[in-house]
């Protein structure tokens, strides 16, 4: 039976882990035991961050890529769906929707939020809230904006946070849940909207009976990964990530005693990094706070992958898993991962990223020159001639979904690269020698160019299953070059592991 | 670039494969040389005469010693050396000779001895000796045919009259001779194979002219004509061409020879000499014209065959003469007939000796055959005189030879049914 | 199939010449028109199929089929000239033998001229014969389908 996985992405750090959780998905991994949709659910006050807007751009161009594709089989294959195309069951792809509205965060300070100039403080009277707020909550925290978020300060976040589980589009998550779905949260224990949010979430995931069908809810599987501190800022302001350790240290001591010792989750996974950290660019919130694409992101978005893959294995006793890497480097290319993960990622990965080199650096040569591309061949069959011809490639369809969201995958590999650790698998490639991109793994075969993939284009056009229609217009080219450059890799040997196998 | 390179060079490696098939082409000779020999039928049936077989057994010479004959023997004559040529023929070398005087009427035709060989010709060519009154042609001929059988051959000299003794009708009687002759070769031809050559030659004769057609005589020194009667079967007789007795009879003048025809196919083959219009031999059978076209300043269309007449005994005189031929569509006629003095290499399965031409003003599509004619020679009409009455200036005729010669002619038309020694077959479409 | 043949170079391209049947008599009866035939049909067959089947270059333009068209006539061109020097000059027909030897005959001088003929006529057929096995040719071919048009 067809399973969703419900993927709760809370703050920045949730954003970004489920951006690489769509490039993955983009380039054809999928979750394994039925899990047939994904139901990406973004949480952060702060609707002007630069990688919530990225990360809900990427999933709707996602989503507006796959729909156009009949039945994807390898890239675009899984299935993404916002929690309101599954309650109106409406076609229409609107990014909004894969974000959770906090109601009364724009516009709003935190004390305003709380009311604070509302409450009494008439100590004679044993009514000074105001006083015992300030107790909790520094003048800064009060006059804090909230639209850019909780800027690392976990107390405002829980207090925030924790009306969103009776928002109308948590009610709606609720109603779409059925028998066998799963959800996986993602946060930063080091931050204020993933800190606060997280164990807020899994409470009410466990025990609020306002959710419709809480009772599935709360018996069904809950993964969670938790970030550690991985990166640091360049300036100590309002936010100083040197606190971000110890932030950490007395977040996990929560958890351990409030989630592990309680088997509140089935699975959590811990990850992050110590030295060797990039500094990213210092910003409080809003659309300056864009980090760059990190290595830790993507593989945390491997666990997803392992926990869907084990989910039948879990008991009911917390397990409790760490990311590592088989050799610590500055520059991790796939050898250094763990095998699992270079099978799970590796292939994927290095098509999509021939996919889309290729339409940056390798189809001038070949548009309406290969037989591939052409849609006017004379003396054969209707059938036999292409989709993909040049008005295809410049329709508004291909610049504004193709083209747009494959600028975001290569950005989203450039940054990982430039980042530290880097994850630089690939060199950078032009035309003649783009078979040689995967480091370490050098082609021994002549033909090093884009061609052998213009020669698979062009034997595999025809392929019945390739057929584009007015309404699914992507299908040909999503799907040709699927399994082209899937045989490229193979007859090319441009994977190690693909020659092991 | 480079990949079309490539296929260029799996391009030059096929080529050179196929040019070494090719070279192998030039060792067909087996195949090739075994078709040749079985070429088609119509173009080169080649008749190979089996005159090599028969060899001349004896050859019995009878001259007529009846006295119209005693003015050829009188003094040195081109007769008498014409004669003794005969009697050394080259031909008859190794043949037995036999020599005999004959004359005589009926029953009472007498042949006397004279030798067995040349010298004692000599005995036989004095005055004296042809002193007898009375000669009857056609037991002369029956004698001497009937000598001419197996392998033999027997030769009669004869001055050619019939002696119709004082008869008042001597046309008449001469008819009468003649059906009496007639018969006697027919019956001859009907149990053998028979071919009769007649030789006219000239030759001074000196002494009285005997009238055939009346009594008396008269003297003259003058040319006259004698004839030299051959016998013998065909295959014998064949060997011995006009260019033999051109030269060795003395005052040789004409030749002319009666065959009993069998059916006689000879190779011929359509050439392009002597062309008008156009056409295309087709190659199934060379004799078949295709894509004829007339000539287009309207000359018609024309067209010779070359065809090899070595194993016909005829002189080239008689195969030159168009009017020896004939054509079974009128609209075509043969225009020349002649000799091959160069060679023709589209001709390969036989040796041409003759060119013949053949040419129409109308439409040339049709079936066509052309005929080589058994024809009485000219000559032989020419030679024959109707009477005696100026003899001292008749140098060149015979009294009653057209009956004498249509004796055998016709015994031999008779036999034959067909005058017609071979036919030449075209089909000419367009 | 010789009848065929032969009606092609003697009767089409009228390359018959009654003075000199000999020649195209040899030919024939040799197989030499089998062989021309085989040239013209055959070589650009293969030279075709590697080009749509085996050529995997698959930026071909309308420029390479093009060239290809012409190394495939000039290959049968060279070729069947060789192919007609050895038949006519190199026969087995001792008659034509001959007469090219006797040098009144005019065998030589017309003879002489002939290979060139004949391949020139087979590249011209060749180019046909090409274009129509391209079209046959290019329904079934991957990469080159779109070629020449």
């Amino acid at each position: 039976m067809a399973k969703k996985l419900y993927i709760f992405g809370i703050g920045g750090t949730g954003s970004r882990v489920i951006k690489s959780l769509a490039m993955l998905l983009a380039s054809g991994c999928r979750l394994k035991n039925n899990f047939e949709t994904i139901i990406p659910i973004i949480i952060d006050p702060d609707t002007g961050n630069g990688d919530l807007n990225r990360t809900k751009d990427i999933l709707k161009l996602y989503q507006e890529i796959r729909n156009q594709v009949n039945q994807p089989d390898d890239f675009f294959r899984q299935e993404i769906k916002t929690v309101n195309e599954l309650t109106n069951k409406s076609p229409v792809v609107n990014s909004d929707y894969f974000q959770f509205n906090l109601d009364n965060v724009n516009q709003s300070t935190f004390g305003q939020y709380i009311g604070f100039n509302s409450l009494d403080d008439n100590y004679k009277e044993s009514q000074d809230d105001k006083n015992f707020t300030r107790l909790l909550y520094s003048e800064q925290n009060l006059n804090s904006n909230l639209n850019v978020g909780f800027k690392g300060n976990p107390n405002m976040g829980a207090t925030v946070l924790n009306q969103f589980t009776d928002s109308k589009d948590f009610k709606k998550f609720g109603q779409t849940f059925v028998n066998g779905d799963a959800i996986f949260i993602i946060s930063s224990i080091f931050g204020g909207t993933g800190a606060a949010g997280f164990p807020l979430l899994l409470k009410n995931l466990r025990g609020n009976t306002n959710i419709p069908n809480i009772a599935k809810i709360k018996v069904s599987q809950i993964g969670g990964i938790t970030y550690l501190p991985y990166f640091a800022l360049d300036k100590k302001d309002e936010i100083n990530s040197d606190s971000f350790e110890d932030k950490a240290k007395i977040a996990i001591d929560y958890y351990n005693r409030t989630i592990i010792e309680q088997n509140k989750i089935n699975s959590i996974y811990f990850i992050g990094n110590k030295g060797n950290t990039e500094y990213m660019k210092y910003a409080v919130g809003g659309k300056e706070q864009k980090n760059n694409a990190h290595f830790l992101e993507m593989a945390g978005a491997l666990a997803i992958f392992d926990f869907c893959e084990n989910i039948n294995k879990s008991t009911n006793q917390t397990e409790v898993k760490e990311f590592g890497i088989e050799n610590d480097s500055e520059t991790i290319v796939f050898g250094d991962l763990n095998l699992n993960d270079q099978k799970e990622i590796a292939k994927p990965l290095t098509k999509y990223k021939l996919f889309s080199e290729y339409l940056n650096i390798g189809l001038p040569k070949a548009l309406n020159t290969s037989r591939w591309t052409k849609s006017n061949i004379k003396f054969v069959k209707e059938t036999e001639n292409s989709f993909l011809d040049k008005q295809y490639f410049s329709s508004s369809e291909y610049k504004i979904q193709i083209k747009a969201f494959n600028k975001h995958f290569l950005e989203w590999l450039n940054e990982m690269e430039d980042n530290k650790p880097a994850f630089s698998p690939y060199y950078k490639i032009n035309w003649g020698d783009a078979l040689n991109l995967v480091k370490g793994e050098e082609t021994q075969k002549r033909k090093k160019s884009f061609q052998p993939i213009d020669i698979e284009n062009c034997k595999l056009i025809t392929d019945i299953n390739y057929k584009s229609t007015p309404k699914t217009i992507h299908t040909t080219l999503i799907k040709l070059f699927g399994k082209s450059t899937e045989n490229v890799l193979k007859k090319h040997n441009l994977l190690k592991q693909e020659k092991d196998v | 670039m480079k990949n079309l390179w490539k296929l260029c060079v799996i391009t030059i490696l096929i080529g050179l494969t196929i040019l070494s098939g090719c070279s192998g082409c030039n060792n067909r000779s087996e195949r090739l040389n075994e078709k040749e020999l079985n070429t088609d039928e119509q173009n080169t049936s080649i008749i190979v005469s089996d005159n090599s077989d028969r060899k001349i057994n004896k050859v019995v010479f009878f001259l007529e010693n009846s006295g119209s004959l005693k003015g050829y023997v009188n003094g040195d004559t081109d007769f008498k050396t014409s004669l003794t040529a005969l009697a050394h023929l080259p031909d008859f070398d190794k043949s037995k000779k036999t020599f005999y005087f004959i004359n005589g009427k009926k029953e009472n035709c007498e042949v006397e001895f004279i030798g067995n060989n040349s010298e004692t010709l000599e005995k036989g060519l004095i005055s004296k000796k042809y002193n007898k009154s009375y000669s009857d042609l056609t037991k002369m001929f029956e004698v001497a045919l009937d000598s001419s059988q197996n392998n033999n051959i027997s030769i009669l000299i004869t001055d050619g009259l019939y002696d119709v003794g004082e008869s008042d009708n001597p046309k008449k009687a001469l008819e009468k001779e003649v059906e009496i002759t007639q018969e006697t070769f027919r019956n001859k031809l009907n149990n053998s194979d028979i071919e009769t050559i007649i030789i006219k030659a000239y030759s001074n004769f000196n002494g009285s002219y005997c009238f055939a057609s009346s009594s008396g005589s008269q003297l003259i020194n003058q040319q006259r004509p004698y004839y030299i009667f051959i016998f013998g079967n065909s295959k014998l007789l064949n060997k011995l061409n006009e260019e033999t007795f051109n030269k060795k009879v003395k005052g040789f003048a004409n030749i002319a020879r009666f065959i009993k025809l069998e059916k006689k196919e000879i190779p011929y083959q359509a050439t392009n000499k002597n062309k008008l219009g156009d056409f295309r031999p087709d190659r199934r059978g060379l004799n078949k014209l295709i894509n004829v076209e007339s000539d287009r300043n309207g000359q018609g269309f024309q067209f010779s065959y070359a065809t090899d007449f070595s194993s016909l005994p005829y002189s080239d005189l008689y195969l030159e003469t168009i009017e020896n031929y004939s054509c079974s569509d009128d609209n075509y006629e043969v225009v020349s007939v002649t000799k091959i003095k160069k060679k023709i290499y589209e001709i390969t399965s036989f040796i041409p000796t003759h060119l013949i031409t053949v040419s129409t003003q109308n439409s040339p599509y049709c079936e066509l055959s052309v005929s080589l004619k058994n024809v009485v020679p000219i000559w032989i009409v020419n030679t024959n005189s109707d009477n005696e009455s100026n003899i001292d200036n008749n140098t060149t005729q015979t009294f009653g030879f057209k009956f004498l010669t249509n004796a055998i002619s016709e015994a031999y038309l008779y036999m034959n049914r067909e005058n017609k020694i071979t036919n030449f077959t075209f089909e000419i479409i367009k | 199939m010789k009848d065929i043949f032969a009606t092609i170079y003697e009767i089409w391209f009228q390359l018959w010449n009654s003075d000199f049947s000999l020649i195209f008599d040899t030919l024939f009866d040799d197989y030499g028109y089998i062989m021309f035939g085989v040239s013209f049909i055959l070589i650009p067959l293969i030279l075709w199929f590697l080009f749509y089947y085996v050529w995997n270059y698959p930026y071909g333009k309308f420029w390479h089929w093009l060239g290809w068209l012409i190394i495939t006539s000039l290959f049968v061109a060279v070729i069947t000239l060789v192919i007609a020097n050895n038949e006519i000059f190199i026969s087995n027909n001792q008659a034509l033998i001959n007469a090219l030897d006797d040098p009144d005959s005019g065998y030589k001088q017309f003879a002489e001229s002939l290979p060139l003929k004949y391949a020139s006529i087979n590249g011209i057929l060749s180019i046909v014969v090409g274009f129509i096995y391209s079209l046959i040719l290019k329904q079934f071919s991957k990469i080159q389908m779109h070629l020449p048009f």
